[in-house]
C-alpha cells in the first residue's frame, strides 16, 4: 500500500465513519484520535483495509484491532464500535477510484490533512480540496455548477428529507429573476445539477406538468416525502404576461408555439375557465388538474376585447373574419354568443360549428343584442322596407322569419302601430302613408270593421255618407280613381257594378283612356264577363 | 269544446316545448295569448221624409241637426249614432323553430294562430276565423344554398306573398343570390286560399287553387350595396286566368358614403303599367343633422280577379323633404313636408273638378333619458276631400328592470273623406309591461277615444274603448332566455384525445 492510498483510506474513513449519523453530525469533528496513535500505524491501509478495494465492509478496523492493546493490562480498555459504512450521503465519491485510478495517485493525507500537517492529523476532506483538482465554474463551493462531479441526487442520498430545508442556497438563486427567467433554462441544460439539492416534488409544487422530461428526470422522494412540510407554490408573473394585449392577442400564438411553456404553471382547467373550445389541440395537450398536485384557486372567466374588435366597423365586418377562421371565434364565443344576435344561426354552418355553452366548461362571452347603427334611428321602423326587400338575406343574418310576423302580423296593434294610431288611421290609410294591404286584407279586415261601424254599402247606394259634396254620385269618379283603395275598404265590387256594368242601371264605363282592353281580356277574360254581357271586343267569350 | 281550444293549444305547446329538446338539438319559440276588447258607438243610417227635413243657415237640409241627403222626392237618409256595442276576442300565437335534427342547417319553423270570439255584438276582424297556419316550413340552409318546403311568405317590394310550396335560394358567388319559388298561393293578408277566405263576402272570388311562381336575382356589387330584381306570377291552377304578374326592383346603397340611396319600384306586367316607386336620398350632414329627400309614386295594386284594377286607378307623385336631428342618443327630432299631385283621373267633371293635390307636414321628437322615454308628434295634412291635424304624445317609464309603464294622449281634428263635419277625437290611454321572468311577459293596455263632431248633434258616434292584455311565454334555448350558464360538470377522463408527450412539442 502506498502512502497516498493509505491517506485516501483514512479520508474515506473520516467521511463514512459518520455511518448512520446525519449531516450535522457528519460535520462534527468526532472521530478516532489518530494523532495520539502517531507511530503506531505507519500506513492508513493497515486499519482501513477495504478502502483500496472499495470494500465498505472493511473500511473500518474491527474491534479486535483496538483490544489488542487496549486490553485493560497494556492499555486501558476503550469503547469502540465499528462504524457501518454505506449510510446516507450526498457525496458520490469513490475512494478506490481516487486512490488507484488517479493519475497522480492521491495519498490519504492529500485530502484528509491540511497542508503542512502530519499524516496522522486526520480531518474530514473539504470540498475545497476536491475543487483543487476538479474543474469548477466558480471558486466557491456552493454555486450552480458542476455539482454532479461529486454529488449524488438528494432524493437518492437516503438523507432525511427535512435536511433539504437547511441546505445552503447558492447566490445565483437569490437573483429576483432566477425563478422566472433563469431556472428553467438552467434546469433544461443540466437537470442533474438541480437534483443535487432538489427533489422532483419541489418542482411539481409549482410546475403542473410533471411529465416534462426535465422534471421527470429529477429523482423523486415519493413515499419518503410524508412528513415533509409542503413547499408553497410560487407563480411569479413573467414579463411577457404583463403586455396589455397578452391575454387578448398574444398568448394564443405563444401557446401554440410553446405549449410546454404554458404548462409550466398552467393546467388545462385554467385554459378552460375562459376557452370554450376544449378540443383545441394546444389545450388538450395541457396537463389536467386531475393529474397535477396543485389546487388552483377559482378564476373567473376573463374575456378582454381583442384589438380587432375595437374597430368601429368590426360589427359590420366580423362575418368575413368568422368565415375565414371560425376556430378563432371559438376561443371565447359559444354558439349562444352568436345566436344572441344571429337568431337564425342554426342554419349557419359557422355558428353551428361553435361549442355549445351548455356543455362547455367555460361560460363563453355573454353578448348583448346590439342593433346596427342604421337601426337606431326612430325612423328605421318606418323605412326599413326597401332595405329588407333589397337584401332580405342581410336581415336574416340576425332575424328569423317569425320576427317579421311578430310585428307585421301581430294580433294586437302594440308591436307595430304606435299609440293613438286608431284615431288617425283614416288619414294614414287615405294617403297610403303605409301600404295597408301589405298586411291587411281590405275585404276581411278593413271592411269587416267598417261594416260593423255602419260604414258599409253592401250593394246598396246608401247615399249620404260623403255628404260634403253635393251630387256625390255624379262626382265621385275622380276621387275613386285617385284613392280607389280607400273606396274598397267600405265598398264591395257589386256597389260599383250597379252603374259600371252592362247589367247596371247606367252602364257607365269605368275604364280610363289608357285602358288596354285586349291585354286585360287576355290576362283574365273571366273578370270581363263580370260586367260585360257580351265580348266588347267582338270575339266570342 | 270551441272555448277549450286555446287552453288545449297552450297545454300542447308547453308539453311540446318540454319534450322537444329530446328529439331536436334545440328548440325555440313562444306562446302568446292576446285578448282584445273594443267598445264603440257605430253610426247608423236612417231615413226621414222630405217634409221632416229643414234648411239650416247654410242652406243644407237637416233633420234634428243631422245633414240629410235626399235622392228621391220622399227618400231622404241621414246618419245618427247607434247603440253602444262591444266585442272581445282572444288570439293565440305559437311560434316554434327547431333544428339539429342530425343535419347541419336543417330546421323547422311554424307559426300558428288561433282565434276565438269571446262574445259581444261587435266581432273583431277575423275573430270567427278559428285557426291559421301563418308559417310552417322545413329549411335546409347551407353556405351556398337554402331550401324551404312548406307554408311560407316571401317579402319583397311586391309585398308579402304567402304560398304552400318550395323555395330554393342559391348563392353561386358571394355577391350573387338567385331565388326561385313556387307553390299554391294564398290570399294576401289572410294566409288562406282565396275561396275559403273571401267567399261569400266578395264576388268573383276564384273557386280553384292558384299557383304562385317567382324568381329573384340579388346582387351585392360593392360593399353596403344590395339590389334585387324579382318577377312573380300568380295564376289559376287551370292556367286560364292570371291573378297577378308583376316585377320589382329594390336597391339600397351606402356606397357613396355618407349618402344612402334607397330605390324600390314595381311594374305590373299583366296590364303593362308602372306601379309604385320610391327613391330616397339620405344624407347625414354631420353627427347631428340628417337630411332626406324622397320621391314617390304610388299606384294601388289590385289582383286581377277583382274589377278594381280595370277601373283605371291613377297614381300620385309625391316629393318629400325631411330632416332629423339626433342630439346624442337622448333626443331625436324629425320633421318634414311633402307635396303630392295626382295624375289626371280622366273622370267626368260635374260643376268643377275635385282637388288633385295634397300637402302634409309632420314634426316629432323622441327623448330618452334614463328609464324615461317620451315621444311626441304632430301631423298636418290637407288631402283630397279631407283634412287632418293631430298630435299625440307618449311617455314610457321603466319603473323597474322588469316593469314598464306607459301613458299616451292624443288630439285629432279631421274632416273625413268628402264628409261634412269637423271632427275632434280626444284619446288617452295607458299600458303596463311586466317581465315576470325572463320567459314570461305580461302586458296590458287600454285607450279611450271621445269623438265630437261639429255640426252633428250625435257627437258620440265614434266613441271607442279599447283594451288588450297579452301573456307571452318564451320557451327553448333562446340565449336571452337562458338562465346563467352554469359551467358543466367535471369533464370525463376520455373527453380529450390522448396526447403523447412527444406530440406536445416539449422543449
Amino acid at each position: 500500500m502506498t502512502r497516498g492510498r493509505l491517506w485516501t483510506g483514512v479520508a474515506v474513513l473520516c467521511v463514512l465513519g459518520t455511518g448512520a449519523a446525519t449531516l450535522p453530525r457528519l460535520l462534527r469533528d468526532e472521530q478516532f484520535p489518530h494523532e495520539r496513535h502517531t507511530g503506531l500505524f505507519p500506513v492508513c491501509s493497515g486499519c482501513h483495509v477495504g478502502v483500496e478495494e472499495n470494500d465498505s465492509a472493511r473500511f473500518y478496523p474491527p474491534e479486535i484491532t483496538c483490544t489488542g492493546c487496549h486490553d485493560g493490562v497494556v492499555e486501558p480498555r476503550v469503547v469502540y464500535e465499528q462504524p457501518r459504512p454505506g449510510g446516507p450521503s450526498m457525496l458520490d465519491f469513490d475512494h478506490a477510484e481516487h486512490a488507484v485510478e488517479s493519475e497522480e495517485g492521491l495519498a490519504c493525507e492529500d485530502c484528509h490533512t491540511r497542508a503542512g500537517e502530519a499524516r496522522m492529523q486526520v480531518r474530514h476532506a473539504s470540498a475545497r480540496r476536491c475543487l483543487a483538482c476538479h474543474e469548477h465554474a466558480a471558486p466557491e463551493h456552493i454555486v450552480v455548477a458542476d455539482c454532479v462531479r461529486c454529488h449524488a441526487p438528494f432524493a437518492e442520498s437516503g438523507l432525511e428529507p427535512t435536511l433539504a430545508l437547511s441546505l445552503p442556497v447558492p447566490d445565483p438563486h437569490r437573483d429576483p429573476d432566477f425563478l422566472i427567467d433563469v431556472h428553467g433554462d438552467s434546469a433544461r441544460a443540466r437537470p442533474e445539477r438541480c437534483a443535487t439539492c432538489h427533489v422532483r416534488e419541489r418542482c411539481t409544487a409549482c410546475h403542473v406538468d410533471e411529465r416534462q422530461p426535465v422534471i421527470a428526470s429529477i429523482p423523486a422522494l415519493g413515499a419518503a416525502l410524508v412528513g415533509m412540510p409542503g413547499a408553497p407554490a410560487e407563480f411569479p408573473i413573467p414579463p411577457s404576461h404583463r403586455h396589455p394585449d397578452f391575454l387578448s392577442e398574444l398568448h394564443g400564438d405563444s401557446a401554440r408555439a410553446r405549449p410546454a411553456a404554458c404548462s409550466t404553471c398552467h393546467v388545462r382547467e385554467r385554459c378552460l375557465s375562459c376557452h370554450v373550445d376544449a378540443q383545441q389541440p394546444v389545450i388538450a395537450a395541457m396537463p389536467s388538474l386531475g393529474a397535477a398536485r396543485v389546487a388552483l384557486p377559482d378564476r373567473p372567466a376573463n374575456y378582454p376585447e381583442p384589438p380587432s374588435h375595437r374597430d368601429p366597423d368590426w360589427l359590420a365586418g366580423h362575418g368575413g373574419a368568422a368565415s375565414a377562421a371560425p376556430a378563432d371565434c371559438a376561443t371565447c364565443h359559444t354558439r349562444q354568443s352568436c345566436e344572441t344576435c344571429h337568431r337564425g344561426g342554426h342554419g349557419n354552418a359557422i355558428v353551428a360549428s361553435l361549442p355549445d355553452a351548455r356543455t362547455s366548461f367555460a361560460p363563453g362571452v355573454t353578448m348583448e343584442r346590439t342593433a346596427p347603427e342604421s337601426h337606431r334611428s326612430p325612423e328605421f321602423r318606418r323605412r326599413h322596407g326597401p332595405a329588407a326587400a333589397a337584401s332580405a338575406a342581410t336581415c336574416m343574418t340576425c332575424h328569423v322569419r317569425v320576427e317579421c310576423e311578430a310585428c307585421h302580423f301581430a294580433p294586437d296593434r302594440a308591436p307595430f302601430h304606435p299609440a293613438n294610431f286608431e284615431s288617425r288611421h283614416p288619414a294614414a290609410a287615405y294617403a297610403r302613408e303605409l301600404e295597408c294591404s301589405s298586411c291587411h286584407s281590405a275585404e276581411r279586415f278593413c271592411r269587416d270593421c267598417h261594416a260593423q261601424l255602419g260604414m258599409e254599402a253592401q250593394g246598396r247606394l246608401n247615399p249620404g255618407f260623403h255628404d260634403a259634396q253635393p251630387l256625390w254620385l255624379l262626382r265621385h269618379g275622380q276621387a275613386a280613381r285617385q284613392t280607389l283603395e280607400s273606396c274598397t275598404s267600405c265598398h264591395v265590387q257589386r256597389d260599383c257594378m250597379q252603374c259600371h256594368s252592362q247589367t247596371g242601371s247606367f252602364q257607365v264605363s269605368p275604364h280610363g283612356p289608357d285602358f288596354e282592353a285586349e291585354r286585360a281580356r287576355d290576362r283574365n277574360s273571366r273578370i270581363c264577363a263580370a260586367c260585360h254581357i257580351s265580348d266588347p271586343l267582338g270575339d266570342t267569350w | 269544446m270551441r272555448r277549450a281550444l286555446p287552453a288545449l293549444a297552450i297545454a300542447a305547446s308547453v308539453l311540446w316545448a318540454n319534450v322537444a329538446p329530446g328529439a331536436a338539438q334545440d328548440v325555440r319559440g313562444s306562446v302568446r295569448a292576446t285578448a282584445n276588447h273594443i267598445g264603440l258607438v257605430p253610426i247608423r243610417q236612417d231615413t226621414v221624409s222630405r217634409d221632416a227635413a229643414v234648411l239650416d243657415a247654410n242652406g243644407r237640409l237637416v233633420f234634428d241637426g243631422h245633414p240629410v241627403t235626399c235622392i228621391l222626392e220622399d227618400l231622404c237618409t241621414y246618419y245618427r249614432a247607434g247603440e253602444l256595442v262591444s266585442g272581445t276576442a282572444l288570439s293565440q300565437d305559437v311560434s316554434v323553430t327547431a333544428w339539429g335534427l342530425g343535419v347541419t342547417g336543417l330546421s323547422a319553423t311554424a307559426l300558428a294562430r288561433t282565434r276565438q270570439d269571446l262574445g259581444g255584438a261587435f266581432m273583431l276582424p277575423r275573430a270567427d276565423d278559428g285557426f291559421d297556419l301563418l308559417l310552417g316550413y322545413a329549411e335546409l340552409a347551407r353556405e351556398r344554398y337554402r331550401v324551404r318546403l312548406g307554408r311560407m311568405r316571401t317579402t319583397s317590394g311586391l309585398g308579402f306573398s304567402g304560398y304552400d310550396g318550395a323555395e330554393v335560394r342559391v348563392r353561386p358567388l358571394a355577391t350573387v343570390r338567385a331565388t326561385g319559388y313556387a307553390g299554391r298561393s294564398l290570399a294576401p293578408g289572410l294566409e288562406e286560399d282565396r275561396d275559403r277566405a273571401l267567399n261569400p263576402i266578395e264576388a268573383f272570388v276564384p273557386d280553384q287553387d292558384s299557383w304562385l311562381f317567382g324568381v329573384a336575382l340579388g346582387w351585392d356589387p360593392v360593399r353596403n350595396t344590395a339590389l334585387e330584381a324579382r318577377y312573380q306570377r300568380d295564376l289559376l291552377s287551370d292556367r286560364s286566368v292570371l291573378l297577378s304578374e308583376r316585377a320589382s326592383l329594390d336597391a339600397r346603397s351606402g356606397w357613396l358614403r355618407p349618402l344612402t340611396v334607397e330605390l324600390s319600384a314595381d311594374w305590373d306586367v299583366a296590364l303593362s303599367r308602372a306601379g309604385k316607386a320610391r327613391l330616397s336620398l339620405i344624407y347625414p350632414v354631420n353627427d347631428v343633422l340628417t337630411l332626406q329627400a324622397t320621391g314617390r309614386r304610388y299606384l294601388p295594386y289590385f289582383e286581377l280577379w277583382t274589377i278594381w284594377g280595370y277601373f283605371s286607378p291613377v297614381a300620385y307623385h309625391e316629393a318629400e323633404l325631411s330632416a332629423g336631428l339626433g342630439l346624442g342618443r337622448q333626443l331625436h327630432v324629425r320633421g318634414g313636408v311633402a307635396y303630392r299631385a295626382y295624375e289626371d283621373a280622366h273622370a267626368p267633371i260635374v260643376f268643377q273638378p275635385l282637388e288633385d293635390d295634397a300637402v302634409r307636414a309632420h314634426v316629432g321628437a323622441v327623448m330618452q333619458r334614463g328609464a324615461l322615454t317620451a315621444s311626441a308628434a304632430y301631423r298636418l295634412e290637407r288631402a283630397v276631400g279631407a283634412f287632418f291635424s293631430g298630435g299625440d304624445a307618449e311617455v314610457r317609464w321603466r319603473a323597474l328592470d322588469a316593469l314598464e309603464l306607459g301613458a299616451h294622449v292624443g288630439l285629432t281634428q279631421q274632416i273625413m273623406e268628402f264628409r261634412l263635419g269637423d271632427e275632434r277625437i280626444y284619446g288617452a290611454g295607458g299600458s303596463v309591461r311586466w317581465e315576470a321572468t325572463r320567459r314570461v311577459i305580461l302586458s296590458t293596455g287600454a285607450a279611450l277615444y271621445a269623438h265630437q263632431v261639429q255640426g252633428r248633434p250625435s257627437s258620440g258616434d265614434w266613441d271607442q274603448t279599447r283594451a288588450w292584455a297579452a301573456l307571452e311565454v318564451g320557451f327553448g334555448t333562446e340565449p336571452r332566455l337562458l338562465d346563467d350558464i352554469v359551467p358543466a360538470a367535471p369533464l370525463p377522463e376520455d373527453y380529450w384525445p390522448r396526447v403523447e408527450a412527444d406530440d406536445r412539442g416539449d422543449s
